[in-house]
């Protein structure tokens, strides 16, 4: 067999190892047939960089940032020229420096309500409602816990841009939880 | 330290990247302040709810990758010609 031939089955024998966690992978940013295309592009760009694949990193990690980017790749694409605004979901303040919007404190926990499935889901529908710029920081420095710097590289951003990103992203995000608790447990 | 500063200061708090002197005001400021306490509270929780709901998400949808794309993903690997 040739060496090219020996890459095939190997690829082969690597898409059907890794394939499926993959595709969950790009299913955090993007509907079905575009993660699918993700997954594809990547492998795809990862063959061709098989060679240089040292195999001092993890195999599943390298591929994992390919995937990932790939998911960027497309989702740019996609989003809309603009987008809304999350001035409205970040908490205001007075003169004096309080808060205006006071709430109380939450009556469960994280885990209780990840125990109901429309609470789950209630949670993903809040993450997709935040604009492109604020969910791809969130995904990616909390959900994939890359680092500061490495989400900077992978959003061509600098690493304060990342903090200010993810903390406004929490922040809104936190509102948008906050009102969805009080209409589902209502 | 007032409740926009600790607010602001929030994200550094929780990766502690805060300076001794600062965390000490934030901790002080939180000794007295319950909506800030549970502001950081629901905060928290927030990252605990967005990394579970995706986690748990995908623990019950399949990670079986389809045959269907296993086999396209294949057939459009550059074969050897000879």
């Amino acid at each position: 067999m040739t060496s090219k031939g020996r890459d095939s089955k190997r690829f082969e024998s690597i898409v059907r190892a890794h394939g499926g966690r993959l595709l969950q992978i790009a299913r955090r940013y993007l509907p079905e047939e575009d993660a699918r295309d993700a997954v594809q592009d990547g492998l795809l760009s990862a063959f061709r960089f098989l060679d240089n694949f040292d195999g001092k990193a993890d195999l599943g990690t390298w591929l994992h940032r390919i995937v990932v980017n790939a998911s960027l790749k497309i989702l740019r694409k996609r989003q809309p020229a603009v987008e809304g605004s999350i001035d409205d979901l970040l908490p205001r303040f007075h003169p004096n420096g309080y808060r205006q919007d006071i709430g109380g404190a939450w009556q469960h926990s994280a885990q209780e309500l990840l125990e109901r499935d429309e609470m789950r889901r209630a949670v993903l529908r809040c993450i997709n409602r935040l604009p492109f710029r604020y969910r791809t920081v969130l995904l990616l420095r909390d959900i994939e816990e890359f680092d500061t710097a490495e989400t900077a590289k992978l959003l061509d951003i600098t690493a304060n841009a990342v903090k200010i990103r993810l903390h406004r992203a929490r922040m809104a995000l936190r509102e948008l939880l906050d009102q969805c608790l009080e209409e589902e447990l209502a | 330290m007032k409740c926009r500063e600790l607010i602001e200061s929030l994200l550094d708090y929780v990766e502690e990247e805060l300076e001794d002197d600062r965390r000490q005001l934030f901790d002080d400021h939180l000794d007295e302040c319950s909506d800030c306490l549970n502001y950081l509270s629901s905060y928290l929780e927030t990252l605990k709810l967005s990394k579970g709901a995706v986690v748990r998400e995908e623990a019950e949808s399949a990670s079986m990758i389809p045959e269907n794309f296993v086999n396209a993903l294949v057939q459009a690997i550059p074969k050897d010609s000879s």
